[in-house]
């Protein structure tokens, strides 16, 4: 059932070509203000999806929802800006000509197209090179201009597809803070490979693999449902052999030594603190002990193992 | 109806913007002058007579039959980066999202090209200027050459945007808009070598010399306009449906 919280629902999304299957009943929902990570291997079908919601693409079957509306591909590409893997830029326009074209493109007046390029241009940050021409810009330059470009035409909802991918470091950390600038006013749909940034940055996520749904929900609650192992980081004086066979046989957790800390891992739940009481019990002299927060790469390697099974 | 030919407009102002801005079209016009303007004093030169008729005869029609035959060249040249770079630079997505409808893009690009080869045919409108000092008047004649030179290259125009819509590679799209064209040339060949005369008049039909020579020679016929506008409009309709396409 539609929400007014949703912001993008789809239902049961499925695109076959003849002979393959590119997607397979695809059920997930984005809600209103919130960065939604999209995740998934190559050739896992992210852009497809999202070349569906943007209505590039028809779906075979299913539903699209926008803003609680069940939306056809021609009312969809109205409400939706989008970036695509590859900057849609014209090298030889200047900035703000390409930004007054594209919300030309889009119906704007003159106007009107005036003042959403000015305020796509002020949020990405794109004031210093307006008047320059876009092909001998850097690669991060490029990409916000395509970023503003998805913004000009005043959508609520943004999709961007692999929007730091290839960059530096620099460049990286000032998409990550543009991104997370645009979160509560807009909704965005971001996939991205590098992990790490996905983390710091989205609140839900969707993972994908071979066209089909691996998992959809909070950070919190993929990371409860795929966290294979339990790992601790320990520096003990006297953490000797005994120690760690009866580790092993009573709470079945391995340890296995990196320099002078000790890395202890388990596939079971298991409670810091019941670890830690265990230790102290049998004088491994803890001088250190903390539990490792999952990386969320571990958690799609979790997924895409699963879904492989 | 008015946001429908502004939409157009929008486009083609952009492409234009692009033609000239790029040298492929001042080193195509550089060279279409120069060769027309060497055909030109040579046809003059051979040129026995200089009365208005056997000017036009020796002169004007081996000329704009020249015009069109290098046009058959530049217009594979001209049209071929139209879709293919589009679709390699990742910009189609952007024209295909916006309010332009997938006829609105392709017209926008059409009318760019047209207007980028009539400047480039602009140039050559000195050789009868030329002429008219020398007492040469028939205007009439120079109109309807032009006219067909104009509808020729809309024909040559719609099959190159036509084969730069199926690929992402300007010069295979070179090549198919090539092939095609000198398809549409050679028929003419067929058509004299056929034995059945209504095979051979279907096929003249077909070629596009029949109906481009009738303008040259001032013999402007209504089965030749519906010729050029069908072949132009046909091919159009199929760059529209390669961009339709895409959405499946």
């Amino acid at each position: 059932m539609p929400n007014s919280t949703e912001a993008i629902g789809l239902v049961g999304v499925s695109k076959a070509y003849p002979g393959i299957n590119a997607l397979t009943d695809i059920n997930f929902s984005v809600s209103r203000g919130k960065v939604h990570g999209f995740l998934g291997p190559n050739g896992a079908g992210k852009s497809t999806t999202m070349n569906i919601i943007t209505g590039l693409l028809h779906e075979s079957a299913g539903t699209i929802r926008l803003m609680g509306q069940e939306c056809v591909p021609s009312e969809r590409k109205k409400l939706i800006g989008y970036l695509p893997e590859q900057p849609p830029i014209y090298p030889q326009m200047l900035v703000r000509d390409y930004l007054e074209f594209v919300a030309a493109l889009h119906g704007q007046k003159t106007t009107n197209a005036k003042n959403s390029v000015d305020k796509a241009v002020a949020s990405c940050g794109l004031e210093e090179v307006l008047n320059r021409m876009i092909g001998n810009l850097s690669k991060g330059y490029k990409q916000r201009v395509g970023i503003a470009q998805a913004l000009v035409l005043g959508a609520e909802i943004l999709i961007l597809d692999e929007p730091t991918v290839g960059l530096d470091p620099v460049s990286v950390t000032e998409i990550r803070n543009l991104i997370q600038n645009l979160k509560g006013e807009h909704t965005v749909l971001l996939s991205s490979h590098l992990l790490h940034e996905i983390s710091l940055v989205c609140d839900d996520i969707t993972m994908i693999n071979h066209g089909k749904l691996v998992a959809t929900g909070s950070l919190k609650e993929i990371e409860q449902k795929f966290s294979g192992a339990e790992r601790f980081t320990l520096k003990a004086d006297q953490f000797n052999q005994e120690i760690r066979q009866k580790l092993k046989t009573s709470l079945d957790v391995d340890s296995e030594q990196k320099n002078d800390l000790w890395s202890l891992q388990t596939n079971k739940k298991i409670e810091a603190k019941k670890l830690l009481a265990f230790l102290v019990e049998h004088q491994a002299d803890v001088v250190e002990f903390y539990q490792d927060k999952t990386q969320l790469e571990d958690v799609f390697k979790q997924a895409m193992k699963k879904e492989m099974q | 109806m008015t946001s429908f030919f502004s939409n157009i407009w929008l486009l083609a102002k952009k492409e234009l913007a692009d033609s000239f801005s790029s040298s492929l079209l001042y080193v195509l016009t550089g060279f279409f002058s120069l060769l027309m303007g060497w055909l030109f004093f040579n046809y003059l030169v051979l040129s026995s007579e200089m009365t208005a008729g056997t000017l036009l005869q020796s002169v004007f029609n081996p000329i704009f039959g020249n015009m069109n035959f290098i046009f058959l060249f530049f217009a594979p040249l001209l049209t071929m980066h139209s879709f293919a770079l589009e679709k390699r630079q990742g910009t189609l997505g952007l024209l295909l999202l916006s309010n332009l409808s997938h006829i609105q893009i392709i017209l926008g690009k059409f009318i760019a090209i047209v207007l980028s080869t009539i400047f480039m045919l602009s140039f050559t409108l000195i050789l009868p200027l030329i002429l008219s000092f020398a007492g040469y008047s028939q205007w009439a004649l120079i109109f309807t050459g032009y006219a067909g030179i104009i509808f020729s290259i809309c024909c040559y125009v719609s099959v190159g945007i036509f084969a730069s819509s199926l690929t992402d590679n300007p010069v295979i799209s070179a090549v198919i808009s090539f092939c095609i064209l000198m398809g549409m040339m050679l028929i003419v060949l067929s058509a004299n070598a056929s034995d059945n005369p209504i095979v051979g008049e279907i096929l003249s039909y077909l070629a596009i010399p029949f109906h481009y020579e009738g303008f040259v020679r001032g013999a402007v016929k209504s089965y030749s306009l519906v010729y050029f506008v069908s072949v132009t409009g046909f091919f159009l309709w199929l760059s529209e449906r390669s961009l339709e396409s895409r959405n499946w």
